[in-house]
């Protein structure tokens, strides 16, 4: 799936936590060639391997499926499935980016 | 400068060839022009409150011609001009006489000569193969360090060719001449593992360090004002992020999916690599030592003075 294929959801109603959460885990089940069922919301992106590079590709096939703009940083400061979802969703706001669960990502 | 050095560099300078600058470069001046602003300014930015980016590119440039003290000046020299809005500026709004702007990117060199400015000149050349026609009384040079060393260069080797650019700018300006130089930088990162995406972006292009650049102007340029600015490399990314993909099927047609994916993910990451802070952006200025003490040249000096 590349930028090109991506449907937009273009949602205009909020998206719930549980279908961003259920989308991420999808997307890297499908990066990853796993089963989604083996992968855990509550583990960090890097753990799957997901570099700087893929997870900005994430970033913004996730943007066109939400049909708004993310900010790149946004899977550095939420990142894993869970903690993006919640941000996104609206209930993690509060908290503030999650700077020391930071994968070890590099530009 | 070491004949060893200037062999293997031949004509080109320590950095990146002109073949690895248009790659990057190269690709399509109408597809820059649809994320970058109006100036067509590919660096970074200087923000202030309210600031659009065209505004905060424009103050970018007035800070460079400042630090520069270019005003009034009779010959700046823009090393890596891009397309050379800092050079139109230095003439409209600084009073400088001449300002050349040097690059080694065709397409720039290009889209200067259609917009022919009075008192403007932009040369296809590195800074090593300049011979200019009289020194210059002002220098900048933004965004084009990043280009002055190769990947899998010792600190040595990258000093000799950080130093021999710092001769160069100084052989050929007069007493009292400024600098005012930009360029991003390692910070929190661990350059022994480079990252191939990066080198993919940039291709023959190593980052410096700060300390890096300040260690090869020692003895020659005096520092005045050395700023990190990350946040605001982080902020313009965003905007040039932000702006390619809401002209993504106009950009897929300049320059197709693929390349266009490969610049929306290369802005995409460095965004967080500036966010994150494993790179940085410096402004540096320097005001020319007009009569060093110590003429120290090259790799050998630093390694005996026991810089490893």
């Amino acid at each position: 799936m590349d930028a090109n294929t991506v449907t937009p959801a273009r949602a205009a109603r909020p998206v719930p936590r549980s279908e961003i959460e259920q989308w991420l885990v999808a997307r890297i089940a499908d990066i990853r060639g796993m089963n989604p069922e083996n992968v855990r919301p509550d583990v960090a992106f890097a753990k799957y391997g997901l570099d700087s590079a893929s997870a900005v590709a994430l970033c913004g096939d996730l943007s066109d499926w939400l049909g708004r703009d993310l900010d790149p940083s946004v899977l550095y400061d939420f990142p894993s499935a869970a903690a993006l979802a919640e941000h996104l969703a609206g209930a993690g706001e509060a908290s503030g980016p999650a700077q020391d669960r930071a994968p070890g990502a590099t530009a | 400068m070491s004949g060893a050095m200037q062999d293997e560099a031949a004509a080109a300078g320590p950095g990146a060839s002109t073949a690895a600058i248009q790659t990057h470069y190269d690709v399509s001046n109408a597809f820059f022009a649809l994320w970058l602003d109006r100036t067509m300014s590919y660096s970074c930015a200087l923000w202030a409150e309210g600031d659009d980016l065209e505004q905060a590119q424009v103050r970018k440039l007035d800070y460079h011609l400042e630090q520069a003290c270019a005003r009034g000046k009779s010959n700046l020299l823009d090393i890596g001009c891009g397309w050379g809005a800092l050079l139109h500026r230095a003439v409209d709004k600084y009073q400088v006489a001449q300002a050349v702007g040097l690059t080694l990117s065709q397409a720039q060199m290009e889209w200067a000569a259609a917009r022919p400015c009075q008192g403007t000149e932009v040369r296809l050349e590195s800074w090593a193969e300049h011979v200019p026609a009289r020194p210059y009384d002002a220098i900048v040079s933004v965004g084009a360090f990043e280009h002055f060393a190769k990947p899998g260069a010792s600190r040595e080797e990258k000093l000799a060719g950080y130093r021999w650019f710092f001769e160069w700018c100084h052989a050929h300006s007069v007493p009292d001449c400024h600098l005012s130089l930009q360029s991003i930088v390692y910070e929190n990162y661990d350059e022994t593992r480079p990252n191939p995406f990066v080198e993919q972006v940039f291709p023959e292009s190593e980052l410096p360090r700060v300390a890096e650049i300040a260690l090869a102007c020692e003895g020659l340029w005096e520092l005045k004002l050395v700023r990190n600015d990350r946040d605001h490399y982080a902020k313009t990314l965003k905007e040039w992020y932000r702006r390619l993909r809401a002209n993504r099927d106009r950009a897929i047609g300049e320059v197709g999916a693929q390349t266009y994916a490969h610049y929306e993910k290369y802005l995409g990451a460095f965004v967080v690599g500036f966010h994150s802070g494993s790179m940085n952006l410096v402004r540096l200025s320097a005001r020319r030592v007009d009569t060093p003490c110590v003429v120290r040249t090259m790799a050998k000096e630093y390694t005996s003075a026991g810089v490893q």
